[in-house]
């Protein structure tokens, strides 16, 4: 080795020391690095201080000996058996490059046979040491220059096993020598990063690779337990939390509980045992993620916005495991499990809709009265019967503060106030349609109505004033979808129409079902019709192009409902059939056959239940949840 | 306009002020201090690793800056492992420089770097089995058997999705 060579490696060292001790008054106090660091610069310490010569003593002085293991790549690898066992292989990351192996005062000689039965000595302690070594030529020699891969280095070996001296002697030269391979350059980052990092790194992955994490060490087992990872995971499973059942439980989905209450009330008991998790650890970024901007305005948004689900994540008071087990195993029996049925008995006609929230099930019907059942933990009960409408009620929607709207086939669309004494409840009547109103559906803002007519009406719903009429169908509009400012309607002369609302312009038209369509969702990216040509085609809202179409049903495909984050559609058909389908795949997962005695009108579908609505006059709840298992968290 | 930071092993850095306010750190410090030519210490980023977050944020220095809103239900169900062409690149380094970079986006508090960082230790990881991540980040599996057995146990639940 040259001169120029070993001032090098003396810079380097010095340098690493300069780092090393600077480190130590940093703020990085909370991790594990600092007290890391400070071992090894304390041990560094002692020979790099001592001015760094061709000749300094690395190997010799007790002080250096130390050294010479505590920096050690891979000890169960390199160590020879009279090393003792004490020493760990955590300190790999701050290695300093070991001194040249000359300044060791070493004999060496040419590489010859002895080199090879000095090191398969070794190669009973561990055998993937022994080929690094015994092709010098070749493998992990490539890593190192030119100029060191012919430096020609052996060590005498007397054949008796190595003492201590001669052992570190080893591993100091192993160690240059691992510099540089891939494998030894493995060091837990997970360990050694703060647990806040490490935890927001878990955030970044799906459940197989949790379920690994789990199982790699004690210190990751503890990082994916975290409640942060496991509510990560519920979300990216695209599961959904009703923020009006925690509020109901006495959560604000905005803030957790500041002390865990006592789980006795009858309301609370419903969620407790996803409830109240107490944090191991980590407190701070517990508060950090649950504390959003000013609680009220946020709240107050929620109010109005939407129901579900929750636009900002849930709090980190629940058992997120608990809670995404729970959630998974639904989806399990989905598929699988017999569902328990049960019917409702109410209406003395056909049922033309159903609408469900959770909390209630809202239906209507050919004889002219709405029914609203309760349900949530308990068995459905009839809680109201609303008369207005002078015909059939066609199509209704509920959002949770109470507020409905009704289309009927007496051409008018009725706003309701369901928590006013019943007097009060119909707030307006909307008179615009010259026909049947067949579908409807509203946000926080508007009011989109649809007509035999073959116009669909926009309705502002603070005013209640019609913000705009689109016009362009050629038959009646069967049904509409509507999401922010895009409508989707379609209509019983097979057209299909995306508009933008504000403008009343059309954006696209959608070719391809062969006869009329009956019926359509329109949710995030999803565009889903149901088609008297008994297919259900899936579009790309973007392009206006048929992703998939699904076929199955042996008669019209009346009405559709879908859980995007699931993937999951449930479809229901004149065929009396009741099906559940994976979008992704396009497979049918189920089939109910005869649930109804006749064509079944509407459908909906929530978490563990499908309601489903007939002309046989009955509505028809399947639960695929046991009983005794509480579902009302989920949305 | 120029600032200069100095790293813990004491090296200078003049940067243009753009590329060293990617680093909301650096960015509230200027403000705090106003115009000033005082250097500013990094006592917790060394040269290389400073060098190595200065070509980060000099090549992003257009980007627009992130906002510091709490990621709402629907991002995290949308938090996807995809890193750009350029940061890919930029990213290929040793564990120990991922480790440091890691660090020191999160001090600097510059998070597109952040979140780079640690895409790629979640990259890392994805597909691999217990003992593969083992290997991979040198860890000793401190586990007993019956532990290994029970932790199974405890996940099966979780299979077969």
């Amino acid at each position: 080795m040259s001169d120029s060579d070993q001032a090098r490696t003396s810079w380097k060292l010095s340098t690493r020391r300069g780092n090393l001790s600077d480190r130590e008054g940093t703020e990085r106090s909370s991790s594990k690095l600092t007290r890391l660091f400070q071992t090894i610069s304390d041990s560094v310490s002692a020979p790099a201080n001592s001015p760094v010569s061709p000749t300094a003593e690395y190997a010799f002085g007790p002080d250096s000996r130390r050294n010479a293991v505590l920096l050690d790549v891979t000890p169960e690898d390199l160590r020879p058996p009279s090393v003792a066992e004490s020493v760990t292989s955590r300190f790999t990351l701050v290695l300093p490059p070991s001194p040249p192996p000359h300044t060791l005062q070493y004999p060496f000689t040419n590489i010859g046979a002895q080199q090879t039965v000095s090191f398969d000595s070794f190669s009973r302690s561990n055998k993937r040491f022994l080929p690094k070594f015994k092709t010098p030529n070749s493998g992990p020699a490539r890593l190192f220059s030119r100029k060191r891969k012919h430096r020609q280095i052996s060590y005498e070996f007397d054949g008796e096993p190595l003492d201590g001296e001669e052992g570190e002697l080893v591993v100091v030269d192993d160690e240059a020598c691992y510099i540089d391979n891939s494998r030894a350059k493995g060091m837990d980052i997970l360990r050694l990063l703060p647990d806040e990092l490490s935890i927001y790194i878990l955030l970044f992955v799906d459940l197989p690779v949790i379920l690994s994490c789990l199982a790699v060490s004690r210190h990751w087992q503890r990082l994916a337990s975290d409640n942060v990872v496991w509510r990560s995971i519920f979300y990216r499973a695209g599961f959904s939390i009703d923020s009006n059942a925690l509020r109901q439980a006495g959560f604000s989905p905005l803030q957790a509980p500041a002390t865990p209450q006592t789980p006795t009330s009858p309301r609370l008991s419903s969620i407790s045992k996803f409830a109240y998790y107490i944090p191991a650890y980590s407190s701070s970024l517990r508060e950090s993620v649950t504390s959003f901007g000013t609680a009220q305005s946020l709240e107050s948004n929620l109010q109005i916005v939407r129901q579900e689900p929750l636009s900002v994540p849930a709090p980190l008071s629940l058992d997120w495991k608990t809670v995404y087990k729970a959630r998974v195993i639904i989806e399990k029996l989905l598929v699988k499990a017999s569902p328990t049925v049960t019917k409702l008995a109410g209406h003395t006609d056909a049922v033309y809709c159903v609408e469900y929230d959770g909390d209630k099930i809202v239906t209507g019907s050919r004889d002219r009265t709405i029914c609203v059942w309760t349900i949530r933990n308990s068995a459905p009960k009839l809680k109201m019967t609303l008369t207005g409408h002078q015909a059939s009620v066609l199509c209704l929607q509920i959002d949770h503060t109470g507020y409905m709207v009704s289309g009927s086939s007496d051409w008018t669309i009725i706003v309701w106030d369901l928590n006013a004494p019943p007097e009060n409840r119909i707030v307006d009547t909307l008179r615009e349609h010259k026909g049947g109103v067949l579908d409807i559906k509203m946000d926080a803002h508007y009011i989109v109505s649809c007509s035999k007519d073959s116009c669909i009406c926009v309705w502002d719903r603070a005013t209640r004033k019609l913000f705009r009429k689109l016009v362009g169908h050629k038959g009646p509009v069967n049904a509409i979808g509507f999401q922010d400012d895009r409508v989707v309607s379609v209509s019983g002369d097979g057209s299909m129409i995306l508009w933008d609302m504000l403008s009343g312009n059309r954006i696209r038209t959608f070719e391809g079902h062969e006869r009329g369509l009956a019926c359509v969702v329109f949710k995030d990216d999803w565009l889903i019709s149901g088609s008297n040509d008994k297919k259900i085609k899936i579009w790309d809202p973007r392009t206006g192009e048929c992703l998939n179409t699904l076929s199955g049903h042996d008669h019209l495909v009346r009405s559709l409902s879908f859980n995007p984050g699931t993937k999951r559609l449930v479809s229901t058909s004149y065929d009396r059939s009741i099906r559940i389908w994976d979008v992704v795949t396009g497979k049918c997962l189920r089939e109910f056959l005869n649930v109804h005695d006749s064509h079944i009108f509407d459908v909906v579908f929530r978490v563990s239940k499908i309601i489903s609505a007939s002309h046989d006059k009955g509505v028809v709840i399947m639960d695929f949840a046991p009983s005794e298992m509480d579902t009302s968290l989920f949305a | 306009m120029t600032v200069t930071l100095v790293t813990s092993d004491n090296e200078q850095f003049r940067v243009e002020k753009v590329v060293a306010q990617r680093s909301v750190l650096i960015k509230n410090m200027l403000e705090d201090v106003g115009e000033s030519d005082q250097p500013i210490p990094l006592p917790n980023v060394t040269a290389p690793v400073l060098r190595k977050v200065l070509e980060y944020c000099d090549h992003h220095q257009t980007d627009p800056l992130p906002t510091g809103d709490e990621p709402s239900a629907d991002e995290s169900r949308k938090r996807t492992t995809d890193i750009s062409e350029w940061d890919q690149k930029f990213i290929t380094v040793d564990q120990e420089m991922l480790f440091e970079i890691i660090l020191a986006a999160n001090y600097l508090d510059i998070k597109p770097l952040l979140d780079v960082g640690c895409k790629t230790v979640a990259n890392m990881i994805k597909g691999k089995s217990p003992e593969e991540i083992r290997k991979l980040f040198n860890i000793v599996n401190d586990f007993t058997p019956e532990e290994e057995a029970q932790i199974k146990k405890e996940n099966e639940w979780a299979e077969d999705r």
